[in-house]
């Protein structure tokens, strides 16, 4: 009973629709899809904004105390400083083939990616690949005791 | 009279790989949300460590959320085979590609937990991954935006699509199967209990970094792109040397004499791939 009296509701509703009718509605459906697609798009281009944008880490100074071991050089997580024959000089321990973090062998003197095998000299130079790049170099600042002698190396990360 | 062939081939196509492998997903969300309440993404390794050390029945969680999680992946690889095998692909192409793009998903699910380790192997495949997804041209910088930014970050990124960027999407991608098809524990027993088994008698790998480490080989599904990455570009051993199988894979059902040539591209990747897995393994 329904059915047939819904039936008969829309048919009379379609035939008493005049053409200009049925155009602003669909006129109006159009409205309301790009309302919505502006919606969207408002709400999206912040969200992609807000998840790109990056913020830049503070600079870290890590101090390392005098002296250096024997060996000569001391490795941290991000660095490794060398005493050097004239001045002490840090190198970033991120390999610039694929960021993985390399190591100073001691016995052959050369720095190597354990991911890929780069090779790379004390001071960082590119040896041989993958790594097409040297190492990037790190400030080393000395601080000295009041008797001239150092007290630690301060490096900015 | 069957023969011994025959027998093999019904035990294979009948072994329920889709129930079996959906029980492991459940272990694996279970045993994975209870370590996300004890884990810290801010001090990874640390965490990771104390989980393994410290905390009571640590290790056991660890243990079964990664034998699961591996269980998991082994399993849904070969409900796929059998999938492929029987030619029991969906009815639409896109039911097909919405399905399977769970694979790429339950991949990367499985890569973000070695990552969470914050172990040398982790760490390492890490940076690789957001140097890979660097070298995409465009759209590189905020999809590792999106998804790894580890550099910046550490693995805060990485913890929550672990949890729920991953997991959503993966549901995204399987909600239509799961609904069709489901899993009881009552049905898989032995699998169960080999799982639990296996987590109290075997712990989970872990690496700690130590100066003078000389090789790490990634995650064993990573190791022959980890080979690949030596000789060509991370554009191209990382995304699109992946992206040519996963396309094989959503394009598959289609013509018989198409199918044949996407099933030996298919199965000639998967051979380079296991020769370049063995030369990296052996390293």
């Amino acid at each position: 009973m329904y059915n047939r009296l819904s039936m008969i509701y829309t048919m009379r509703n379609k035939e008493a629709e005049s053409p200009v009718k049925q155009e602003r509605r669909r006129f109006l459906a159009r409205c309301l899809k790009w309302a919505g697609g502006i919606v969207v798009f408002s709400l999206v281009y912040p969200l992609f904004r807000f998840l790109g944008y990056t913020i830049k880490p503070k600079p870290r100074y890590i101090s390392v105390p005098a002296p250096l071991p024997l060996s000569g050089y001391h490795a941290e997580r991000d660095f490794i400083l060398f005493g050097g024959p004239k001045a002490p000089f840090a190198v970033s321990r991120t390999c610039t083939h694929l960021g993985c973090r390399v190591s100073y062998l001691e016995d052959r003197q050369i720095i190597e990616c354990p991911c890929h095998q780069s090779r790379f000299t004390p001071q960082g130079n590119v040896l041989n690949g993958p790594a097409k790049q040297n190492l990037r170099s790190l400030a080393v600042e000395i601080h000295r005791n009041d008797d001239g002698s150092i007290k630690n190396y301060v490096i900015t990360l | 009279m069957t023969t011994v062939k025959e027998q093999i081939i019904r035990a294979l196509t009948h072994g329920r790989w889709g129930g079996r492998t959906l029980i492991c997903l459940y272990i694996s969300i279970l045993s994975g949300v209870a370590l996300a309440l004890q884990y810290n993404p801010g001090e990874p390794f640390y965490s990771t460590a104390t989980l393994e050390l410290v905390v009571p029945y640590g290790s056991f969680w660890r243990s079964l959320h990664y034998y699961s999680s591996q269980a998991f992946f082994l399993l849904l690889l070969c409900h796929v085979i059998v999938i492929i095998a029987e030619k029991k692909y969906l009815e639409t192409r896109t039911s097909w590609i919405r399905l399977t793009a769970g694979i790429p998903v339950a991949i990367l699910l499985l890569f973000t937990g070695y990552v969470l380790r914050g172990d040398a192997t982790g760490q390492a495949a890490g940076a690789i991954a957001e140097h890979i997804a660097l070298s995409i041209p465009f759209l590189g910088k905020p999809l590792n935006n999106l998804l790894f930014d580890i550099s910046a970050n550490g693995v805060q990124k990485v913890y929550v699509n672990h949890l729920i960027g991953l997991m959503v999407l993966g549901c995204i991608c399987i909600w239509p199967h799961l609904k069709k098809y489901t899993s009881s524990f009552f049905r898989h027993i032995p699998l169960t209990l080999a799982i639990f088994t296996g987590a109290i008698f075997f712990s989970t790998p872990m690496e700690p970094e130590r100066i003078g480490l000389t090789h790490i080989a990634g995650p064993w599904f990573f190791l022959g792109l980890q080979e690949l990455l030596r000789y060509i570009a991370p554009f191209w051993a990382g995304v699109m040397v992946p992206a040519s199988l996963i396309t094989a894979l959503f394009i598959l059902p289609q013509e018989e004499k198409k199918q044949r040539l996407t099933l030996a591209f298919t199965v000639l990747w998967l051979i380079v791939y296991g020769v370049l897995s063995g030369i990296s393994y052996c390293r």
